[in-house]
């Protein structure tokens, strides 16, 4: 019978997508189940809010409609980036304590499963959770942004040709207003947010194959999401250091974070969108490369941590 | 002792690929500051200034959420004539949010125009000290809008609104620095055409302003009129006349007031107006004239001229 069972872990394949497939699909069903999706009522409500609100029309001078249009693609995106990180980290966080607790690890492991499956099935079970999630705001912000941009377009239009300014002046002001409706770099910012979560989804799973402690992953992650957001500064002052020569204590310290951990702020790139900007799709590829790029380094650390490691 | 190997592999693993992927990252952040699609990195002082904001700000979009409430608030500091708090949230804003227009607008218009105004009625201030206050005001609403520029030296939008504030009759103008500033717009990559034009009318109606700039605004006038019928204004019209009428200037080619302004009735109308603002701008050399010839011309009724006849014992 042992025989049997090494035989089968034996031609048991390295990575199957079905068996991938499986266990991502049961940690979505389980994260379902706990209800994650009311926070959708609270978004909605969120961006009910923000569609109303009115900026003071002091200057006149300004385009005050942009403002509110800006404001309320802020709100969701702050929503969206805020709900996907504390996703991204509890959830991951959680994913092999809970499984230990209850015992669905055991279960699992002892089967002809690699437990590289096993972590890759877990994360992309919360990943696909955090889509899904994205996609349901993303279509909330969309909606409401699309239902007051149309509204504001057409009174703008009214007004400015009751004012006998030309077409070209018209267009001009409306091309303005125009960018800051839906458009495709709106869902590309949304998508960005995505890749992040990716990120830090990855690095909570890394931490949590050694760590002993839920708490303690969360806030280490939580250290580094934080310390992520400054790696850029950290870089641009070690290059500048780097260029005059001047390599002191601060130079390593700013070389040693740059190094070890990621780049947080190339993924924001939502700012650009707020400001109405567009996001050509070479940005876009290559910060999906960058997110794969994190997302395989850490998911191989966690294998590497994670193969060993007695239960 | 196992698990201490464990985390020294996985920081060896995290620094070569650190090492690696650097370059790359470094191109691509440059290249997402370039097209200002990340907010701008913020300096140790500005964070310092920004306090716990800055750190709640750094992460993704939070940003543009926290300057709107910010400006928000300023409107009750505003109703109270609060200028120095105004001052002081503004300063905080464009850092949280420095591509927005509206902001940079908000904060020199309460500067140069609110605050400025506002000092007139104080009390507490000679007529002298007024005077200065007004001036100091202004000065605030330029520098706010220096620094717009110098953080968005490719936006048409804010060398614009400089602009205007420097050639504001009613906020102590300088006109040479406006049109300097407008000149700018025209050097930016991808201008509007609408853009281009009317920024070269602004050009010669603040060259207008400019009495030693007489031969300038003249020639540039005629080089517009030449150039296209987008630019047959009344700006330029009249800068041709006068232009051609002026002792000191040297007259490449003198055009009849038909040639300048399509027709003799298009002329009248156009300087009737210009007479009656005859006090604003250059000195209106030969528009005197030119009214009295077209009245006469167009057989305009006495009642309805701008000269009328004067009876002989009158003259």
């Amino acid at each position: 019978m042992a025989a049997k069972n090494t035989e089968s872990f034996q031609k048991t394949s390295f990575i199957s997508p079905a068996r991938i497939g499986v266990i991502a699909g049961h940690t979505f069903t389980l994260l379902v189940r706990m209800k994650v999706f009311y926070f959708l009522i609270a978004f909605v409500i969120l961006m009910w809010g923000a569609k109303q609100f009115v900026f003071p029309n002091e200057t006149g001078g300004s385009n005050t409609p942009e403002q509110e249009l800006r404001l309320l693609k802020s709100a969701g995106f702050a929503a969206m980036n805020m709900f996907s990180m504390l996703l991204a980290l509890s959830a991951t966080a959680l994913l092999i304590p809970k499984d230990i607790e209850d015992r669905t690890l055991y279960t699992i492991l002892c089967k002809p499963v690699p437990r590289l499956d096993y972590l890759l099935g877990k994360l992309l079970g919360v990943l696909m959770l955090i889509f899904v999630s994205l996609l349901a705001m993303d279509l909330v912000l969309s909606l409401f942004l699309h239902q007051k941009a149309s509204g504001m377009i057409a009174v703008q239009t009214e007004q400015l040709a009751s004012r006998g300014m030309p077409q070209e002046m018209i267009n001009e002001q409306l091309a303005g207003l125009k960018a800051h409706g839906v458009t495709l770099s709106l869902h590309f910012a949304t998508f960005a947010i995505f890749l992040k979560a990716i990120v830090i989804a990855s690095i909570a799973l890394m931490i949590s194959t050694f760590s002993s402690s839920t708490l303690f992953t969360l806030i280490s992650t939580l250290i580094i999401i934080v310390i992520g957001l400054m790696v850029a500064d950290a870089r641009e002052y070690a290059s500048t250091m780097a260029e005059y020569g001047q390599k002191n204590t601060l130079f390593n310290i700013a070389i040693t974070v740059a190094l070890l951990f990621p780049d947080l702020q190339l993924f924001a790139i939502e700012d650009g969108v707020i400001d109405g900007r567009y996001i050509p799709f070479k940005i876009m590829g290559q910060i999906t490369i960058i997110a794969l790029l994190y997302f395989s380094i850490y998911v191989v650390l966690s294998w590497f941590t994670f193969k060993k490691k007695e239960f | 002792m196992n698990r201490f190997l464990n985390i020294i592999i996985i920081l060896a693993v995290l620094g070569v690929a650190g090492w690696l992927k650097m370059p790359y990252e470094q191109k691509l952040s440059k290249e997402l500051h370039a097209r200002k699609l990340v907010p701008p990195s913020l300096s140790l002082k500005d964070r310092t200034r920004l306090k716990q904001k800055a750190f709640v700000a750094t992460y993704g979009s939070l940003r543009p959420t926290i300057a709107a409430f910010m400006s928000v608030r300023t409107t009750r500091y505003h109703s109270d004539q609060e200028w120095d708090k105004i001052e002081n949230s503004f300063e905080e804003i464009v850092l949280l949010d420095p591509y927005n227009f509206y902001y940079w607008d908000m904060a020199s218009w309460h500067m140069a125009s609110n605050a400025a105004v506002d000092k007139q009625d104080d009390d507490s201030l000679t007529e002298v000290g007024k005077q200065r206050v007004f001036k100091e005001y202004i000065q605030k609403g330029r520098d706010i809008l220096d620094q717009a520029v110098k953080v968005n030296p490719d936006e048409w939008k804010f060398y614009d609104l400089k602009a205007r504030l420097l050639s504001n009759r009613y906020r102590n103008p300088d006109y040479a620095a406006a049109v300097e500033t407008y000149r700018n717009i025209l050097e930016l990559p991808d201008l509007p055409e609408v853009v281009q034009v009317v920024t070269e009318l602004k050009i010669l109606f603040c060259m207008q302003h400019l009495p030693k700039r007489h031969q300038e605004s003249y020639d540039f006038a005629l080089e517009l009129h030449h150039r296209s019928s987008q630019y047959r204004v009344p700006t330029v019209e009249n800068e041709i006349l006068i232009g051609q009428n002026h002792p000191l200037n040297k007259v490449s080619q003198r055009m009849t007031l038909a040639e300048i302004y399509g027709s003799d009735k298009e002329a009248y109308k156009t300087l009737r107006i210009k007479w009656q603002r005859r006090k604003l701008g250059q000195k209106p050399y030969g528009v005197k004239q030119a009214i009295e010839e077209l009245e006469n011309k167009l057989r305009v009724p006495q009642q309805k001229r701008v000269f009328p006849h004067k009876p002989l014992f009158m003259k």
